[in-house]
């Protein structure tokens, strides 16, 4: 009897190990070179580091406590946010009309849906640049709109505008395959009871494509809340400090001013927050799921 | 009479919208294109007029310059390999992940696949370049390779484990009656069914890999290594206005990630449906 | 006969030991990084490299260049990594961090240094000691289109009334008189600096940024800083909103072709802006005036390519023969030929170079120069933060000098806590 249950305990086990050689590789891959680094970097926020020189002393929490009352913290948190919320509204908000309007198959859809998919396949950067030419050259030298990249109340919105030109062909690419696989049943059903488009709209698309709803925002979200290549590439910041980020105050503080310290805190308390608030709309925007 | 004549209409406004949508959102290219053609003596004088000159000189000298088609080529290998890489082993470890749901060692690992998409670059940048140093893979393609997979892993698993939920169990075990081990059953069943979700991560791994920067700009800093991203920035800075070269470079190189787009592109919809969106 | 044949044996041995030993011991590879965009200056660098190779064989350069964005983050990942190359690129004073923390080699001491212009070696030292080699002379200045000038029959402005008079006179007749490209914080700085520097030097308050720095002034109270910010507010209030979003490329576009007369920024623009003006057009400068007594106005010299060796190399006497050489009459000539810059070199033949290069070599020989070296700026944080707060200054409707500095000082105050 004993025996019995030993083949089975051995045939088990080899079972589990050729299951975990399935997750290993990537597993490995994402250890070493995510994971593993981001620990390393603990330790460093709790000393006053430079970035350069060996003698390093250990300040406990100070990094943690300054950040909070430091005036180009808060600036670049704002400035992170409005981008974020621009981003991720917008983002969606067009990406679903525009699924809306071309969600059936057929060739001039497609030639429609490659055109505003387009932006997603260029870089951050290149965007950046076309943009910032076109806000001057355009918008300014042609129609006489000054560029919102020299305005400190409208550079964040300049710079999301980007982002949305960029994502919401991705939102639409994915509303667009959300609304494709509603069983048609459902509409038939909305036809015979008499629904107009927007009861259509709001009883039978909107809750079907809740799971693509949460998805989008929830990716979009930490987009936004990184953001760093735009503002880099189109303001450096500026002007002044209107469109400096989270992600280039770390930057900075890493590598221009001396702060490697003080700079490691910041991306610390910075991943840990973008963490709680996808967690929290993520929740909130899956319990809506569930009840529609 | 008036119904349909009224639905016409409608569908009259619903067409010019839609194709106007499509043009406004790639008129932007204009810039690009109509900047890559011009001289720097027209560049000065008026810079969105169409060119009176086709200034073809800024292609060949910006080929020169950049030396692009090393930078291509490193590209190119850079975005195979790193696809293929993260194609193979993230597709095994989503199937895994999405087959023991009810293991609470493989629905960690997915929630801090999760949460790890977060991590800004910039705090783990010096961290990473020691190790790579260390191990010997600064200014080598594959140290690059390998690093950009590493971050690209838990976007890949996210899109491809809720694809794999949907494929239903009974054939796996169909197959274990038969006896085959978990690696045949994977290669010879499941992996085939799968093609919608990993054509949308190729694409989608490709895109992003291709374009990547800061990344490649930490651990490519020779230029015999360099991809094409970093050899069009080096025209867009401060004390260089190459503003022509700079735009005819970006060009070039956007028609390799194009082409690739619009041949993948119709098994990028069927592949989201199920993976993309259960996230 | 054995003995013979081992005698034999053993010197053949002894040769060929020898003859790799020099061999392997003299083939050195030195390791160089820079930051330079533009391609005239990599040419440049490439040709100097060639022509010392040639006549150093056993040492090779390896040449490489890094993205002038970023150039810290590169140099200080590779300090922490020790993967240091053997030649850095850039101003020593910019880098003031660094260099305290030992990081160049130190080269007061070479006698090569006696064939440069000592204000820009000046400008290469820190506490005394020299860490950096210049290659070239800069010169920051109000640049004028000569055809625009010509045209309205204007004169150039000499004095701080005459300028103030040009500019008044360009604006009335429609024609914003400066070009702003107030999207590059730096674009910002250097309107105030082409002056700035030459106002504290005459007035004797050379170390202000220093003092401001370390907190032992405040410059809300320097008159000399009110003065200039006053200046400087003036000359920012001829804008066009379109200024605000203008960046360094494409006001060097702007100014080409024509389109505003005057340009206050450094002489590096200068190699672009003759390549993009229409054929005929002629370009001049003036030092920026802050005084109403001409000879005040002295023109900024400073320096632009400036190489520091690695305090950690371990090919020191490579390196610095290198350096040796680039402060030969030869290389300053290939160096200016390609660069179209006036070279640090004291014996530089400028008859038949560029006039640009002719003219500085002139005001440099007629004394009428002030160097940067003289006025040491604000470091790191100290620095970005203040130019941010220039640009802020620049683009704001309501110029507010008082405001301005005591915001300033308490930015400064925060940083340093």
């Amino acid at each position: 009897m004993p025996r019995h249950r030993d083949c089975y305990g051995v045939i088990m086990k080899k079972k589990s190990i050729v299951e975990f050689s399935f997750l290993f590789p990537a597993l490995a891959l994402f250890i070493l070179f995510v994971l593993y680094p981001f620990i390393e970097g603990i330790p460093i926020s709790f000393t006053n580091w430079d970035g350069l020189s060996d003698n390093v002393k250990y300040v406990g929490f100070r990094n943690y406590v300054r950040m909070f009352s430091d005036r180009h913290f808060v600036n670049a948190t704002s400035n992170t946010l409005i981008f974020m919320v621009i981003e991720v509204v917008f983002s969606n908000l067009l990406g679903l009309f525009f699924a809306l309007l071309i969600a059936k198959p057929s060739r001039s859809n497609n030639i429609i849906r490659t055109m505003i998919f387009t932006p997603f396949c260029l870089s951050l950067l290149l965007s950046a640049y076309v943009w910032k030419y076109i806000y001057s050259d355009f918008f300014y030298g042609v129609l006489g709109i000054p560029s919102p990249l020299g305005d400190k109340k409208w550079v964040m919105a300049g710079l999301a505008n980007i982002a949305v030109w960029r994502d919401a062909g991705y939102c639409m690419v994915v509303y667009i395959a959300a609304i494709q696989g509603i069983s048609k049943e459902y509409y038939e059903v909305g036809d015979i009871e008499g629904c107009n488009i927007i009861q259509r709209f709001r009883y039978i698309t909107l809750p079907m494509i809740g799971p693509a709803i949460t998805a989008n925002v929830t990716l979009l979200l930490s987009w936004g809340m990184k953001v760093f290549d735009y503002p880099m590439a189109a303001t450096s910041g500026g002007p002044g400090r209107s469109s400096e980020t989270v992600a280039m105050l770390i930057y900075g503080n890493l590598f221009t001013y001396f702060k490697a310290g003080y700079g490691q805190a910041i991306a610390i308390v910075f991943t840990i927050s973008i963490f709680l608030l996808s967690f929290i709309v993520s929740y909130n925007l899956r319990k809506r799921e569930v009840e529609l | 009479m008036m119904k349909s004549r009224g639905k016409n209409v409608g569908k009259f406004f619903h067409t010019i919208l839609k194709w106007l949508i499509g043009i406004i959102c790639i008129s932007p290219m204009y810039v690009a294109i109509i900047y890559s053609l011009k001289s720097k003596q027209e560049l000065a004088v008026n810079r969105f007029a169409l060119p009176e000159v086709l200034y073809w000189e800024n292609f060949s000298q910006g080929i020169v310059q950049s030396n692009f088609f090393n930078a291509l080529k490193n590209s190119f290998i850079t975005t195979s390999l790193a696809t293929i890489i993260l194609t193979v082993i993230c597709s095994m470890a989503s199937y895994i992940i999405a087959r023991k749901n009810n293991s609470k060692f493989y629905n960690s690992v997915y929630f801090i696949f999760v949460a790890a998409m977060i991590i800004p670059f910039q705090s783990i940048l010096t961290p990473l370049y020691i190790n790579l140093l260390r191990w010997g893979l600064v200014n080598s393609l594959i140290g690059f390779v390998l690093a950009k997979s590493g971050f690209q892993v838990a976007f890949t698993v996210l899109i491809i484990t809720g694809f794999v939920k949907s494929i239903p169990r009974e054939l796996e075990e169909a197959a274990n009656i038969d006896g085959a081990g978990l690696y045949r059953t994977y290669w010879q069943i499941i992996f085939p069914l799968m093609k919608p979700v990993i054509f949308t991560s190729v694409v989608l791994n490709a895109l992003n890999i291709w374009n990547d920067f800061q990344i490649s700009v930490t651990i490519l800093q020779k230029q015999s290594v360099r991809t094409l991203p970093l050899t069009q920035y080096f025209f867009f800075g401060e004390n260089n206005s190459e503003l022509g070269l700079a735009f005819a470079v970006f060009v070039l190189s956007m028609i390799p990630v194009l082409t690739l787009y619009l041949s993948l592109q119709k098994y990028i919809i069927s592949g989201i449906t199920s993976g993309a969106v259960k996230g | 006969m054995k003995n013979k044949a081992m005698k034999c044996l053993l010197l053949v041995m002894a040769f060929a030991m020898l003859f790799t030993s020099v061999v392997v011991a003299e083939t050195q590879t030195i390791q160089l990084m820079h930051y330079m965009g533009e391609k005239t200056k990599r040419d440049g660098l490439d040709a100097l490299v060639k022509l010392f190779e040639e006549q150093n064989p056993g040492i090779k350069i390896e040449v490489e260049g890094v993205d002038a964005a970023t150039y810290m983050t590169t140099y200080q990942t590779r300090m922490t990594s020790n993967d240091e190359p053997d030649f850095y690129f850039g101003k020593p004073r910019n880098m003031l961090e660094l260099v305290l923390a030992g990081k160049f080699l130190d080269i007061t001491d070479e006698a090569f240094l006696d064939n440069l212009l000592p204000e820009l070696v000046e400008e290469c030292s820190v506490d005394g000691r020299v860490f950096g080699f210049p290659m070239d002379a800069q010169v920051k200045a109000t640049f004028y289109n000569k055809n625009l000038f010509a045209e309205h029959g204007v004169e150039v402005p000499r004095t701080l009334d005459e300028f103030i008079e040009v500019l008044d006179y360009f604006n009335s007749k429609e024609i914003l008189p400066l070009i702003h490209g107030y999207n590059n914080v730096n674009c910002v700085f250097h309107e105030l600096d082409a002056f700035l520097t030459a106002q504290v030097v005459v007035e004797n308050e050379a170390d202000l940024w220093v003092k401001a720095q370390s907190g032992d002034i405040k410059l809300a109270e320097s008159e000399v800083m009110k003065e200039a910010m006053s200046i400087y507010a003036k000359q920012a209030d001829y804008f066009d909103v379109g200024d605000f979003s203008l960046d360094q490329p494409t006001a060097i576009a702007d100014f080409a072709a024509g389109k505003r007369p005057m340009f206050t920024n450094g002489g590096w623009i200068m190699g672009d802006v003759l390549v993009a003006a229409p054929e005929g057009t002629e370009f001049g400068m003036f030092p920026t005036p802050w005084s109403n007594e001409e000879e005040n106005n002295k023109l900024w010299v400073g320096i632009d390519d400036v190489f520091l060796i690695s305090a950690k190399t371990d090919k020191k006497d490579a390196c610095l023969k290198f350096l040796e050489f680039l402060a030969t009459d030869e290389a300053a000539d290939i160096w200016m030929n390609y660069s179209k810059l006036m070279s640090s070199n004291v014996n530089a033949k400028t008859e038949d170079k560029a006039p640009y290069i002719q003219a500085i070599a002139a005001e440099i020989e007629g004394g009428n120069v002030v160097a940067k070296a003289l006025v040491p700026d604000l470091t790191a944080e100290y620095s970005r933060s203040f130019r941010a707060m220039l640009q802020s200054f620049a683009i704001s409707a309501d110029k507010n000098v008082d405001e301005f500095l005591n915001d300033l000082d308490s930015e400064l105050e925060y940083i340093r806590e």
